[in-house]
């Protein structure tokens, strides 16, 4: 079950890893295992996915002592995509929540906790919340 | 396994498609094989972590652009789960079988389904109602809204007109030429306030009209 959930939830993931920043395929496979358990390799398959829907394109540069790395940047198709995904993600998480018993509430006090320190750690600039 | 086996695992999994494509696909975890040694780490680990080979490979054959435009991230729950059952290392990404039909997820999807075909009971339905309903309200709300605005007009006049009165003619009393003044004052509010319901109508009738078009959409049976 829990595997399903995260197929669902890579596409939204990587984009909006992206958004914050261009990145290469390495670099997104290795963050992402970092918080979600999946296999590096199904990175590749939701960024070449993204890639042939336009959601995503990508740019070669130049890396000190190896290959060039190709970069992924996310466009603009791309970005409206991931409002999609993120409304979405939030409707279903709620509607989740109020079913198994939850307070919905929960979200909104653990949004604001995190923007409280993330505005003490990093003077301003969170770039998670709306 | 090391790296040169994983490629050559995955390479033979994707003789079906273009040479271009193979490469492309196959550089990627190529350059990753490559970043993950420059961590540290043994080839045998970074095989490990990307996953199986071959399984990986399944995916981009099923992935390819025509059969898996639309098709669902998440299998039906009655989709048969006995083929590649699912391992927190199987990449398996997305249903067993891509012919899957476009069908409302109940749960989270990301790609958006294929449009309904337009009804013809819609198409009639939403021609009767804008003809019938739509239209005459619209016609009774721009009268109103007109009204509003040539009320705002009429008080600016009559206000005018009795302030000036109030001033200037000297015949009055003190306190008939302040009530008139007073009034022509008054008047001037009642202006603004009219004026302020003819554009919030204005606005109202845009969302209005807004709303409108997209249940007609609806109705016809375009998607979003």
């Amino acid at each position: 079950m829990m595997i399903q959930f995260k197929k669902g939830v890579l596409e939204l993931c990587v984009l909006s890893m992206l958004k914050q920043d261009d990145q290469y395929g390495y670099d997104v496979a290795s963050k992402l295992s970092q918080s979600i358990d999946v296999a590096d390799g199904s990175i590749y398959l939701v960024l070449r996915r993204l890639k042939q829907d336009d959601y995503v394109s990508s740019y070669l540069e130049e890396s000190s002592g190896g290959p060039p790395r190709k970069y992924y940047v996310i466009t603009r198709k791309g970005e409206q995509f991931l409002d999609e995904l993120i409304l979405e993600w939030k409707q279903l998480v709620n509607s989740v929540n109020s079913i198994i018993g939850n307070d919905t509430m929960c979200d909104e006090v653990n949004a604001a906790i995190e923007l409280a320190q993330s505005v003490s750690v990093n003077g301003g600039y969170n770039s998670e919340q709306e | 396994m090391n790296k040169s086996e994983f490629i050559a695992a995955m390479e033979a999994q994707l003789l079906r498609l273009s040479k271009a494509d193979r490469d492309d696909i196959l550089n990627d975890y190529e350059s990753h094989f490559v970043n993950g040694v420059a961590e540290g780490k043994t080839e045998e680990e970074v095989s490990a972590q990307l996953g199986d080979p071959v399984e990986l490979a399944a995916v981009y054959l099923e992935n390819l652009p025509e059969s898996a435009k639309g098709a669902p991230y998440i299998p039906e729950p009655e989709a048969p789960e006995a083929n590649n059952a699912y391992r927190n290392d199987a990449p398996n990404y997305g249903a067993p079988t891509y012919d899957a039909p476009q069908q409302n997820q109940p749960v989270y999807t990301a790609a958006p389904t294929a449009s309904s075909e337009p009804n013809a009971g819609g198409i009639v339905a939403v021609v009767l109602l804008s003809i019938f309903v739509a239209l005459p309200l619209l016609w009774v709300i721009f009268g109103l809204i007109m009204g509003a605005f040539g009320t705002s007009i009429g008080c600016m006049a009559g206000s005018a007109a009795l302030i000036t009165l109030g001033a200037t003619t000297a015949g009055w009393g003190a306190m008939t030429a302040t009530g008139l003044i007073l009034i022509g004052v008054s008047l001037i509010a009642l202006c603004v306030l009219c004026i302020c319901l003819g554009i919030l109508g204005i606005k109202g009738t845009i969302q209005l009209v807004k709303w409108y078009v997209e249940q007609c959409k609806k109705m016809i049976g375009g998607t979003k």
